[in-house]
Order: structure tokens, then sequence, then C-alpha cells
């Protein structure tokens, strides 16, 4: 069994402009034991998918669809339940770790409370087991009684690693963990990550605008475009043969593929375009991709993609 | 604890609101030791100032300086408790209203009611109806005094519900409660307690004003009320007698308002780090 189920999740906002369509109709699975990366650009929906996972989205928005978590129907469950949840079974990395963490408390005091929240243990021993996970991240101990503003980018988002870790959750949504990290801290955290996955047999939702980043810890790599799953595929098989335009559009802008922007600019996702959502940016558009909008296919074993050159199309 | 202390040394004029406070507090507590004489006794009208009635007798024979140090008990007293009960209330409400989006609508329109309507004449209104008495003054000023507190915490609190790390210990499964007391509670209270100073203040503006009105406590001396008696008294400006009778309380009352303002401020600065007066760096 998996450990997370989406099947048909739409997500919109009800806005003064319209009905934005941030999530359209997105099926996918986490494995056991998988890190699964969900690769975008910004604005493509891939941080509302995760805050619908932990049903934390503002109240102008609507869910559709159903997220199954090792079999239970998170939909289906009730506040209280769902709180249980959260944080003890899924776990939440937030993008930006100048602001995630509370400024007034100590390191170690959240990583502690990460760790009270959930397990019925007294609160030396909650310490003990905060200083290890601590170390683990590779924060020396005396500067877990640091404050957050003492710290630097990566050692918070490694701090907040810990805290994600804490409870010990079986699934961790990692929303762009390296986001404002420079090179070699990048590295670090990928690190860490790829190694706490191996030794808590957790599955990873690896949210990233990074290729790269997802290429070397993901075993499988979604791509999201306009709300949507557009292609799904390994690393080594999405870098070698993307299928789809636009997932040869992000590995062209990558630096070592010569920095190839991708024409246009991505959707307003109140307005969005008939047919394929790429159809206005693709380089090798057929005629039919203005009409009638392509369905996932699997187009070699384990690769799916969703474009007209390779599959068939679904209703318009 | 630390950082208090730095900051009296830091900011001088915290130091005096300190003090003069510290005196103030120390008097009203100690006022049946210290007076020389029992404030209510009766002896002989209107001695001038003498070795024993360090500001001579009242009207109706009354020493005066005592008077002034009970008065101190009365102002201390509904200043602190009248404030302590309105900022809590209003603490409390801000954290809720500012959390629960909805009940913040409801409170908000609540308090527009109460900031609308003109408090001091209202005060007067209602202190004439109430029997006079030393806790419903107190009631009065806390009915007055929260729905600004309110207001102000509740601003605060929508700007801290709002950050990145609330929603994390979301994530990590925190219940409501749980946020706002280790969350927000924490900062918002510098913010708190510049209010509960600044509340105090006007609290001891209002109850002069009432008992110089003659709405206050009759049986409880207060300095208010020293200046009511004063001011009832026929020859008071065309004798020298108001500067030993209405001179020693005007004066206690602003002195009192100051050292709450001066405090206030400081707070203020320190809570609000954008106030601060940055000196260029040592080298």
């Amino acid at each position: 069994m998996s450990c997370l189920d989406i099947a048909g999740l739409r997500v919109c906002f009800a806005t003064p402009e319209g009905l934005v369509r941030a999530v359209d109709g997105v099926d996918l699975t986490v494995g056991d034991n998988e890190i699964l990366g969900l690769v975008g650009e910004t604005g493509c929906g891939k941080t509302v998918l995760g805050l619908s996972i932990m049903r934390l989205l503002p109240r102008n928005a609507t869910m559709e669809g159903e997220i199954h978590y090792n079999g239970l129907s998170l939909f289906d469950l009730d506040e209280e339940a769902m709180r249980n949840i959260r944080g003890k079974e899924i776990a939440m990395m937030l993008q930006n770790p100048s602001t995630s963490l509370n400024p007034v408390m100590r390191i170690q005091d959240q990583v502690t409370e990460s760790v009270l929240a959930h397990n019925k243990v007294r609160k030396r021993e909650a310490k003990a087991r905060s200083l290890e996970f601590l170390r683990f991240v590779g924060i020396p101990a005396d500067r877990v009684r640091d404050y957050p503003h003492e710290f630097s980018g990566g050692m918070r988002q490694r701090a907040a690693l810990a805290m994600a870790m804490a409870c010990g959750p079986s699934l961790v949504i990692a929303d762009e963990p390296t986001k404002m990290l420079d090179g070699p801290r990048k590295v670090q955290i990928l690190a860490l990550i790829q190694r706490m996955q191996q030794e808590s047999k957790a599955s990873v939702l690896f949210i990233t605008h990074d290729l790269l980043a997802a290429f070397t810890v993901c075993h499988r790599i979604a791509v999201m475009y306009a709300g949507e799953i557009v292609e799904l595929a390994t690393p080594g098989e999405l870098s070698q043969h993307p299928l789809h335009p636009y997932a040869q559009g992000l590995l062209e802008s990558v630096p070592r593929r010569g920095l190839k922007p991708i024409a246009g600019a991505s959707p307003s996702l109140v307005d969005l375009p008939s047919g394929c959502r790429f159809h206005p940016r693709c380089p090798v558009a057929l005629p039919a991709c203005h009409s009638s909008h392509p369905v996932m296919c699997e187009a070699v074993a384990g690769h799916f993609v969703r474009c007209l050159r390779h599959g068939p199309s679904g209703s318009s | 604890m630390r950082q208090l202390l730095q900051l009296l040394v830091r900011q001088p004029l915290s130091l005096v609101g300190v003090s003069i406070l510290a005196l103030f507090g120390l008097v009203a507590i100690l006022a049946p030791y210290v007076a020389p004489f029992d404030p209510w006794e009766r002896g002989t009208p209107m001695l001038p100032p003498s070795g024993s009635h360090l500001l001579g007798t009242n009207d109706i024979g009354q020493d005066l300086f005592s008077e002034l140090l009970y008065g101190a008990r009365t102002s201390l007293f509904i200043a602190f408790f009248a404030s302590v009960a309105s900022t809590a209330i209003g603490v409390s409400l801000g954290l809720l209203s500012g959390y629960y989006s909805r009940l913040g609508f409801v409170a908000m329109r609540v308090v527009d009611v109460f900031l609308l309507v003109p408090r001091f004449p209202l005060i007067i209104l209602i202190a004439t109806l109430l029997t006079p008495s030393v806790w419903n003054l107190i009631l009065i000023f806390v009915i007055f005094g929260w729905p600004r507190t309110t207001r102000i915490i509740r601003s605060e609190v929508l700007s801290q519900r709002n950050r990145e790390y609330v929603d994390g210990v979301h994530m990590l499964g925190a219940r409501d409660p749980y946020i706002i007391r280790r969350y927000v509670f924490p900062q918002v209270l510098p913010l708190a307690l510049v209010q509960l100073v600044l509340e105090a203040s006007h609290v001891i503006l209002a109850e002069s004003g009432l008992s110089f009105l003659g709405l206050g406590d009759p049986a409880a001396k207060s300095w208010g009320a020293m200046l009511h008696y004063a001011f009832e008294y026929p020859s008071i400006f065309i004798s020298d007698v108001w500067v030993r009778w209405m001179l020693p309380p005007g004066a206690c009352i602003t002195l009192a308002v100051l050292a709450l303002v001066f405090l206030g401020h400081a707070w203020e600065e320190w809570a609000n780090p954008r106030l601060k007066q940055w000196a260029p760096a040592r080298m």
C-alpha cells in the first residue's frame, strides 16, 4: 500500500477576480519509503497541494477529490483527528527558514515542543531526544540554546528539519527546503533529507522548483504546470528523455544546459487556456492542442505524460 | 529582569518615573504609620503650617498632610485594580478576537460603540447613578478601560497570527489555546504592559476628576476630594491657603500621572524597536 494517495484533487480559491483553480485534478501517489519530487514554477500550485494534504488552506478554499493517507481518508476526518495527524503522521517543512521558526523561542525549546506535541514523555526525556535530532542535523550542542536570529539560513533550515522529524512522521512534506540557501548549504540539506528518509523509513513529498535538486534526491519526479501534473517519471528517465515540452523546457533552462528560458509567462489560474494548458507557450504545439485537453497516459513503462503528441486527448 | 534594569539605566525618564511611583507606593502602603494624624479626626480648623501640622489643617480641622498621604492610598489602589482588571479583560478579549475573526468582528463593533461615546461625561453619568464607593469607581473605570486595550492588542494579534512559524506550529498539530498562549501572547505582552501603565494614568486622572466633582467615595480620602473641598472653601483664592491646600494634591496628581507616562513611554520604546533612537556604533 502506498503512503499517500491523492485522487482527483481540485482546490479552488474564491477571490474577487474570480475562481482561482490552484490545483486542478491531480492524481498522485507517494509510495512507502519514497521521495517523490514535485517540480514546477512558482504559482503552479505546488504549495497549495502540500497545504491541502495538511488541510490547512485558507477559509476561501474549496477542496474536491480524495486524499488517502495509509488508507485513511483525510477529508473525512474531523478536526481533532486531523490535528493528531499533523506533525505526528504528516509533518511539513516550510519554505522560508528565516520566518518559519519562532523568533522568541530557543531552538532546542522549539524542537522539544515538537517532540512533546504528540509523545507522552517527560520534559527531560523530550529535551534529550531533541538534542539527538539536532545532533543528527549537525547543530553543535553549544548552539542549541541560541535563538533563531543567531543562526545562519542553513542552520535554521536544518533546525526546521529536526522539528519536522521530531514527532517521527511517516510522511514529510518538504516545501522548497532549498529555496533560500546557497549552493553548499543546499547540498547539505539535500543530503540530510536523504539520510533522514533512509534512517526513519519515512516517505517524503519534496516540493521544489529546483530541477537539479529534485534529480539528486528523488525516486520519482512529478512535473506540475498550471495546477496539473504534466509528467511523471524517474529522475533518470526525465533527465534523459523528457516527453512533455514543458519538462523539456525546464531542462533546457538549467544553467548546465545553456540557461534557455521558456518563452511566455505562466498562465493565470483564473483564466486558463483552452485545450492543453501549455499550448500558448509550446514550441511544438499542434492545431489540436488549442481545443482538446490531453489526459495522462503511460508513454513508456513507468513514464507518464499529459501531451497530445504522446497520447489521446480527453474532453476539451 | 536584567533587561528591565538596563532599561532603567539607559532611560533616565523611566528611572524618574519608577522612583516617583515607588515613593507614592511606599507612602500609600505605610500611610497609617507615617501620617502624623488621623485624616478624619477633626481638630482646630485652618491652622497654618507648623512643626506638627506640616501643611496646616482644613476648614474642619483635618490635618492636610495626613490627608495627602491617605490620598495616595486611594488613588493608587483604584488605579492599580482598575488598570489591571481592564488590561486583563482587554488582553484576553484582544487575543481571542484577533485569533478568531468572527468573534473579532462582533467584538470590534462593541468596541466602536464604546470608543465613539465621549468617555468622561458618560463616566460622570454612571457615577451619579451608582452609589459612590471605591469598588464602584473601579467597576466604572474597567467598563471604559477595556475597549482601547482590546483594539490595540487585537491589531497586534492579527499581524502575529499570520506569521509563518504560527502556521508551522499548526502543522505540528498544536491546538489553538496552545498557540495563543505560547506563540501569540508573548508577542503582545510588551504592548500589554505599556497599555497597563497608560491605563493607570488615565484612571488616576479620571478618579481625581470624579472626586473633584464630588462623585467619588465620600468615605475615602483622595486627592481629587481634597481639591473638591478646597474649592468649596469660600476664601480659597483670596488668601494664601491655596498654596498649602490645593497645590499639594494637584502636584501629586500631576506627578503620579507624569511618572506613569514616563514609564509607559520608556516601555513603549523598549517594546517597539522602531521608536528607538539609534546611537552611532562605537568603534
